[in-house]
């Protein structure tokens, strides 16, 4: 239907146009102003077209323009018509051509449906393989994903498994180096799996058994320190003997502890390094194999180290340290307390050696885990040891310890003390302790000797040491000090002057200052003050020797004893100065060496005067005591009608027992023989006075006074014999003079010289006192009242006379 | 003056030295002993009250040196002893045989009548005795003088001893007075003067006495 309309319009327009358009200007004239408007319509876009139209309007006309109008369309379809005739057939031809053109395409579509038919056909199977490959390849993805994420866990799995077992074998250091690993490089990988999660909640149990096992094998390796601290400290200071004790403070004195070198394995052990030391130390020791072993030998310090790598590793290094010290300063209170069974030096020994086992532990730690100890807190420990160790050793070793013991203790702590320096620990107040033990032992070293000597004194025999041949004299004069020229050339037996006393103090005394230098060895003196102290000491023991002697003499001695014991003092200040020069070569130490005696204390031999003078008084007591009981034995008749004609017999055994006595004891120094002579004389002479003049004598008799008379005889008999040697007879005789010039006086009446020389000085009579003459006349008064009655007138003179003679001796006697 | 007693008798000891004279007289004196032998110089006394039959009697005993070097001046005093105690040491032979020694010596030097006891001391060491008591006997009877054996350390037969020769003293003293017929005066003037040897001791105090 299209086509038949197209083709009609197409008559038509193309028919018209061609004519339209040429046939337009010759039909109609128009105006140029018209012409403009259409121009203008026709051109214009139709927006314009209303401008256009009004001015059309304004120009009035429109009349004429539609004609105008008219005429132009008219022309236009004209035109039309011409073209489309025109235009006709190649219309026509163009349909045909296409209605061809539309078969071709029918065709082509068929074809082209086809194809795609068999197309489709062939591209199925491809599509579906297609789909299985985008499948698979998926597939392969995931898989691949899974195996690196096992790939990861694994480790994981491993290392707990490594972990489980370690900490079944109870290496948990290694333990705690897997569980680290485990933690920190596998697990964060792998955090987002359950079990990885469970695994990583599961690390803290593990970590704190680590620690738990750490902490009780550190607690075990304590427990261990602490028993065989003993042990390291036996093979560090002290050994079993004396002999080794003395070795060892040389060697101790030498050896540093520096010279020790030490090295941490990786497993925790230690490794000595001081190969070549030891070596050298076991040549010179080879005998004892056991010497060398060092503390690390005797213990396992393995614990330490590893309970250092593990708390390192858990981070907690500080908790460490502070436990350790905490544990430590606890065990080393525990060590530093005295037991109450501290009795013998044994004991001492082991507590020492169990502080030096201690603080050998700690030492050797601080070697190897400076940070774990450091010396602060060594020395912290060590000084609160310090001063429990001397408060037990000052309080332990009383008065009551005996020399030995001492002796001992003080080579023990002074070993102690080396040992202590050797490992680096101050030791200053130890040697002011062993200054307070020397005290102490000086003090018993002393009571010993005194006790000694008293002993000595008590058990002398009190006789001069007779010899029988050169041998004993040699011997003798080997141990005690005397030359005497005279005695060299006399026959044997020879008898030295002093008893065996002498020679046993003198060894006693040399003993005692060995023993005092004894203790002083090694305290680091010197030589002078050395020589200094034991010379205060030896003037000490001689004082205190000398209150002894004079003690012992107080206590009611025999002549004999008394006698010897004066002899002997005189001996044993002679070897005062022997015993100077003996201190001399004991300090010098055998050394030659010039000594200047100035500056020296010198020994004073002057220490037993007072002894010396309290013995001598003994003496004279004991005389005066023998003389006494004597006298005691007298009984005097008083109212004897006649004297006997011969001296009393009292008078003459004291008489024969003076002159035995000092005959016999012949070896009293003259001057002290004189001495006592003249006091025992004097003595005599008191007591015949005293006799006389007792007021339980009330009447004497010229017969009692003729026998008394005899005895004074007798006395100044006695007196004028040369029985000691040096002694002045005169002086002697003077002891009787008043009893002397008293019986002459009254014996011979002599009253008229008495009262004319009385007060001159060199009187007959001088010694008698007035009260002395009247005492002795009121008894012969007395007397005479009795036997002849006083009423007898053939008496009356003498009565008189007898008056006068009292009232003048009153008269005097007031003066 | 108050009489304090009313005998005075001096007795004598002699022996070698070491038999223990001085240790005896301590016994006796003191009641005390001591083990250190320190040896007597010269002479010593001691004196001792005791009481017999109701008679104070003093006795003053001397303790002579037994060392020979003092013998001379020890001699001197056997003239004044109214009793001499001789004595040995029964661990000691030779201070046995010695006293034949001392024996002679009294009878040189000691008034004829003086009363002697024989003494063999130190009895309480019988594991080192030397001289049986039968000897110590048989020497006594010899010379016809009393026997004892003492012990000074263990205090046996001291007292016994010394009260022993007291006795005989005393008894053959109030027999001399018997003889004479004086009556006790009760004061002794012992061996006063006597400047004779070997005269009686007891007709000589009789003497005095009368
Ligand atoms: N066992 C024992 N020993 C005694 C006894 N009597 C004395 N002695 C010891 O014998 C030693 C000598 O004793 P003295 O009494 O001094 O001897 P002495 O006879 O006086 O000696 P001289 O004075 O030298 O004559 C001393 O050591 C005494 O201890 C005794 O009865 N038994
Ligand atoms: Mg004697």
């Amino acid at each position: 239907m299209d086509t038949t309309s197209t083709l009609s319009a197409k008559d038509t327009v193309g028919g018209s146009s061609d004519t339209a358009s040429t046939s337009y200007q010759p039909a109609i004239e128009l105006t140029s102003e018209q012409e403009t408007f259409i121009y203008e319509l026709e051109s214009t876009d139709s927006g314009s077209i209303g401008l256009v139209l009004r001015a059309i309007y304004d120009s009035g006309d429109v009349n004429k323009f539609s004609r105008a109008l008219e005429h132009r369309i008219h022309l236009y379809d004209k035109n039309i018509q011409k073209t489309c005739a025109a235009q006709y057939q190649d219309f026509v031809d163009s349909m045909k051509e296409l209605m061809r053109l539309k078969e071709r395409c029918k065709e082509i579509k068929e074809e082209v449906i086809e194809i795609d038919e068999q197309v489709q056909h062939a591209s199925a199977n491809v599509a579906h393989r297609t789909k299985e490959i985008v499948k698979y390849r998926k597939l392969m993805k995931n898989a691949t994903i899974a195996i690196d994420q096992i790939t990861t866990c694994l480790p994981v799995l491993e290392n707990y498994a490594k972990l489980q077992e370690l900490m079944e074998m109870k290496k948990y250091y290694q333990a705690l180096k897997v569980l680290e690993e485990l933690e920190h490089t596998h697990l964060a990988l792998v955090e987002k799996y359950r079990f990885t999660q469970l695994l990583a909640k599961n690390m803290a149990p593990v970590r704190k058994e680590i620690k738990d096992k750490a902490y009780s094998e550190f607690k075990d390796f304590l427990e261990n320190v602490k028993k065989v601290a003993g042990r390291t400290a036996e093979q560090h200071s002290f050994g079993v003997n004396e002999a080794e004790r003395a070795k060892r403070i040389q060697e101790e004195a030498m050896k540093n502890a520096a010279d020790m070198e030490i090295t941490v394995n990786e497993d925790g052990s230690i490794v000595k390094k001081g190969n070549a030391k030891r070596n050298r130390r076991s040549m010179t020791h080879g005998f004892d194999e056991d010497e060398t072993m060092s503390a690390q030998d005797i213990i396992d310090y393995t614990p330490v180290h590893r309970c250092c790598q593990i708390f390192n590793v858990l981070g907690a290094k500080e908790e460490f340290e502070q436990y350790y010290r905490q544990q430590r300063s606890e065990q080393c209170q525990i060590v530093i307390e005295k037991s109450s069974k501290m009795i013998q030096l044994r004991h001492y020994i082991e507590y020492l050696d169990e502080i030096i086992g201690f603080f050998v532990v700690e030492d050797v730690i601080m070697q190897t885990e400076p940070t774990l100890v450091t010396a602060a807190h060594r020395d912290q420990l060590w000084e609160m040891a310090l001063k429990k160790i001397i408060h037990v050793m000052e309080t332990g070793f009383g008065s009551n310890t005996s020399i030995e013991d001492m002796l001992r203790m003080k080579k023990v702590v002074l070993l102690f003390a080396l040992t202590m320096k050797s490992y680096g620990y101050s030791v200053g107040p130890l040697y002011t302790l062993l200054q307070t033990f020397r005290d102490g032992y000086n003090e018993i070293l002393m009571s010993e000797y005194c006790a000694q000597f008293e002993d000595d004194l008590a058990k002398d025999n009190y006789t001069p040491i007779t010899v029988e041949n050169e041998e004993q004299f040699r011997a003798v004069l080997k141990q005690f000090p005397f030359y005497s020229r005279s005695m060299e050339t006399k026959p044997y037996p020879r008898t030295f002057p002093f008893s065996r006393f002498v020679i046993s103090v003198y060894q006693q005394a040399k003993n005692y200052l060995s023993g005092c230098l004894k203790f002083m060895e090694h305290l680091q003196l010197t030589h002078s003050e050395i020589d200094d102290t034991v010379r205060k000491y030896a003037n000490v023991l001689l004082e205190r020797w000398s209150g002894s002697l004079k003690e012992f003499a107080k206590r009611k001695r025999s002549l004999v004893q008394l006698v010897q014991i004066t002899v002997n003092i005189g001996y044993l200040e002679k070897s005062c100065e022997s015993l100077g020069s003996f201190i001399t070569k004991l300090t010098s130490n055998g050394e030659a060496r010039m000594v200047h005696t100035s500056h020296q204390v010198v020994l004073s031999e002057r220490v037993f005067r007072d002894a010396r003078s309290e013995v001598e008084q003994q003496i004279d007591e004991c005389v005066k005591n023998k003389v006494n009981e004597f006298v005691d034995l007298a009984q005097y008749d008083w109212e004897l009608p006649a004297a006997s004609g011969t001296a009393s017999d009292y008078i003459t055994d004291v008489i024969r027992f003076l002159e035995t006595t000092f005959r016999s004891f012949s070896h009293l120094p003259p001057a002290l023989a004189r001495h006592v002579c003249m006091q025992t004389c004097k003595h005599i002479a008191e007591r015949l006075m005293w006799m006389l003049m007792s007021p339980e004598v009330k009447a004497i008799s010229n017969g009692a006074l003729d026998q008394f008379n005899l005895d004074i005889i007798q006395c100044e008999v006695f007196s004028a014999k040369d029985l000691v040697e040096g002694l002045d007879k005169d002086t002697l005789s003077m002891a009787f003079a008043e009893l002397r010039q008293l019986l002459d006086l009254i014996m011979g009446s002599d009253w008229t010289t008495y009262f004319a020389e009385f007060g001159k000085e060199n009187g007959t009579y001088v010694r008698v006192k007035p009260t002395t003459a009247i005492a002795v006349m009121e008894k012969m008064i007395e007397y005479e009242k009795k036997s002849t009655g006083f009423f007898n007138p053939r008496q009356g003179d003498r009565k008189k006379l007898l008056d006068t003679i009292l009232r003048q001796l009153r008269t005097l006697a007031a003066k | 003056m108050a009489k304090t007693y009313d005998y005075l008798f001096k007795l004598l000891l002699i022996g070698d030295s070491g038999v223990g004279k001085t240790c005896v007289l301590f016994r006796f004196s003191d009641d005390s002993f001591n083990n250190s032998f320190i040896s007597t110089i010269g002479i010593d006394f001691k004196i001792r009250t005791i009481e017999l039959d109701g008679k104070k009697i003093k006795l003053q005993i001397w303790d002579t040196a037994g060392q020979e070097r003092f013998r001379t001046i020890t001699t001197a005093y056997y003239r004044g002893a109214m009793g001499i105690m001789l004595v040995y040491d029964i661990t000691n032979e030779k201070s046995f045989d010695n006293i034949k020694n001392w024996i002679r010596n009294i009878e040189e030097h000691a008034s004829q009548d003086v009363e002697r006891m024989i003494i063999g001391n130190k009895c309480d060491i019988e594991e080192r005795r030397q001289v049986s008591r039968e000897r110590g006997q048989q020497l006594a009877i010899e010379y016809g003088t009393k026997f004892m054996e003492t012990s000074a350390k263990a205090n046996l037969n001291v007292e016994e001893a010394f009260f022993t020769l007291a006795r005989d003293i005393k008894a053959k003293f109030e027999r001399s007075q018997g003889m004479s017929g004086a009556p006790t005066s009760g004061r002794v003037n012992v061996g006063a003067g006597s400047g004779h040897k070997k005269t009686s001791f007891f007709s000589n105090w009789s003497c005095s006495l009368l």
